[in-house]
């Protein structure tokens, strides 16, 4: 499969995207497919190089760096891929939410165009017009009571036939020619709840109503569980991903008692399934200070963590002398550092270094990268990145 | 006989009910609202902030316990008035310019309030203009600024110059995830809270000079 194949492959899962921006960095070199170099990184074997991803940019970044030199063609996540010259990777999503979604509405619009709606979830948020990065502002949740979990359940059948992509079967076969990794998504837990109830709703709702939260999360379950048992035959990912985002700087925000009585069975559920269709690389992408959390995801079935973000106190260097080669790690690189300029960069990825040549580590930003970070700071991260991980045999 | 230990226990538990009765039952006892308030509730409250820091419970545990202290307040609110008992302090805390996440700053009202401290919740999105002008309007003695990201985090250096250059008499505490006490000290912050329960300590170390 060429770079066009993959491209259309993307482009099918991002209809909106036309792909017509030249690289302004080369891909590095390497002998191995970018599949068979994800493949052994992740499985602690030598490689070539390592693999070159980056997590992604705030979207107000494209704007600034291109005042600082940047291609104007870029203009998403997709064309930077391309322009920076970053190894391919397919993330395959499924639809685990609720079906049908709650009506939509728009409640009102207000002189500067921010808007007050009522989303897909029945959430009403107040949010910007003009694709600012910045999360909208959460005005009332829509799952509060058990009484409210009814509608909800009711839109979490595991065998709606909405959940399931066309031409599946067709894409399989797409897919098994590729020569890039690729991963299958399986949603979330507490994260999406949160994202019904609200930060303090779901802390609340956890004391007061202990067996409507068991439901929701083995309701979930279900439906992940279902689904990935219907798509997931015939196919061979890479690796499988999911999103959390359940811990602040200070800690998780659940405690991990519960999550080890409550939650570790319902990961379990879902990574017996993975395993069974051969899928090894298993993460969860959750920011914050995680590490109270790492031992249930660990007996949970997850073995690698994303973005592992050192301003939320995780560090791939603490992290691997306390688990040494039972966890793998993507991100890790402190933004801040891009903040700072080179010297800083410089030390932040010769610290990460030793880890990274072990293998299980994909060194790259530990989060968006924020548009405080000037274009000529990320072009010496790169550089520098590509000097230290890049040069084939190094690794 | 009242047993104010007891009250702090439940506190701790989050027993809203068993507070609400032990606090009946102390005051049936004669035993007046700002002593139930102080050593009781806040006592209780104060364990549960040196717990979450020392993280041996989480944010649930936190939110029951701030929710079965405000449910006694209520009651106390209004013994309290007519004792003339005054809060410790007014403050006011926000969320800076540019940035909506909430949650870090509803932790740090949470905890200040349930210190004893009357809290004037600015909201997100707050200009300097804006933490100023709500300080003035209610006598606050110090402004709360909280960021989660590190494009919103410099206008807190708005908020301390602005105070600075008015010479208005605020502390400016700071804190979120992306602020550290280095980033406090270059911007000259009166304070820095590295989590909810910190910044109840800072109020009280600044406000208490």
């Amino acid at each position: 499969m060429d770079a066009t194949d993959i491209r259309a492959i993307i482009a099918g899962y991002h209809p909106q995207s036309d792909l017509t921006v030249l690289p302004q960095l080369q891909r590095w070199e390497g002998k191995l497919t970018a599949r068979e170099r994800y493949r052994r990184v992740m499985n602690f074997e030598p490689v070539d190089r390592l693999p070159n991803y980056e997590f992604g940019y705030w979207h107000e970044c494209y704007a600034v760096w291109q005042s600082q030199g940047m291609s104007k063609a870029v203009i998403d996540e997709n064309r930077a891929n391309i322009y920076f010259g970053f190894d391919e990777q397919l993330n395959i999503g499924l639809h685990y939410g609720l079906q049908p979604p709650f009506p939509t509405r728009i409640l009102e619009v207000k002189p500067d165009g921010r808007k007050i709606v009522v989303d897909g979830d029945g959430v009403t948020c107040e949010v910007f017009s003009d694709n600012a990065s910045t999360i909208p502002h959460y005005i009332d949740w829509s799952l509060k009571t058990p009484e409210d979990w009814k509608s909800f359940r009711e839109r979490l059948d595991p065998k709606s036939p909405e959940r399931i992509p066309a031409n599946w079967s067709h894409r399989i076969e797409q897919l098994k020619r590729r020569t890039c990794p690729a991963g299958i998504y399986f949603g979330s837990l507490p994260g999406w709840v949160r994202n019904w109830m609200g930060f303090e709703g779901i802390c609340m709702a956890i004391h007061d109503y202990p067996d409507m939260m068991e439901d929701i999360f083995h309701r979930l379950t279900d439906v992940i569980v279902g689904v990935l048992e219907r798509m997931l035959p015939g196919t061979d990912f890479d690796y499988a991903y999911g999103w959390e985002d359940i811990s602040l700087r200070s800690g998780p925000i659940i405690a991990p008692s519960y999550f080890k009585s409550v939650l570790l069975p319902c990961y379990k559920r879902i990574t017996d399934v993975l395993h069974r269709h051969n899928i090894s690389t298993i993460y969860t992408d959750s920011d914050g200070d995680i590490s109270l959390l790492i031992d249930p995801w660990l007996e949970g079935g997850l073995n690698t963590f994303f973005p592992v973000e050192r301003a939320g106190a995780t560090d791939p260097v603490e992290l691997r002398k306390r688990y040494g080669k039972r966890i793998r790690m993507i991100g890790g690189v402190d933004k801040m550092a891009l903040r700072e300029g080179p010297a800083a960069i410089k030390a932040e990825l010769e610290r990460l270094a030793p880890v990274a040549y072990e293998g299980g580590y994909i060194p790259h930003v530990d989060h968006r990268v924020p548009p405080d970070v000037t274009y000529e700071n990320y072009l010496y991260y790169l550089d520098l990145k590509h000097q230290l991980f890049g040069i084939p045999k190094l690794c | 006989m009242a047993d104010l230990n007891a009250i702090a226990l439940a506190v701790r538990q989050g027993n809203r009910a068993q507070v609400l009765k032990l606090v009946d039952e102390a005051l049936a006892e004669g035993v007046t609202a700002g002593e139930i308030l102080d050593k009781g509730l806040i006592s209780g409250l104060r364990t549960v902030g040196d717990l979450f820091s020392k993280n041996e419970i989480f944010v649930p545990e936190m939110l029951i316990a701030a929710r079965a202290m405000q449910a006694a307040l209520e009651k106390l609110k209004p013994m309290l008035v007519a004792a003339g008992q005054k809060p410790k302090g007014k403050v006011v805390a926000g969320t800076v310019k540019g940035d909506l996440h909430d949650i870090g700053k509803n932790l740090v009202c949470i905890m200040v309030r349930g210190a004893g401290y009357e809290v004037i919740d600015a909201g997100v999105d707050v200009s300097a203009e804006k933490f100023i002008a709500v300080a003035k309007e209610n006598n606050s003695q110090a402004i709360l600024c909280s960021a989660l990201l590190t494009t919103t985090m410099p206008y807190m250096k708005t908020v301390v110059d602005q105070v600075k250059s008015g010479n208005l008499p605020f502390k400016v505490i700071i804190g979120g995830a992306p602020v550290t006490r280095a980033f406090a000290d270059k911007i000259g912050a009166d304070g820095y809270g590295a989590d909810a329960n910190d910044a109840v300590l800072v109020t009280e170390q600044l406000l208490l000079k």
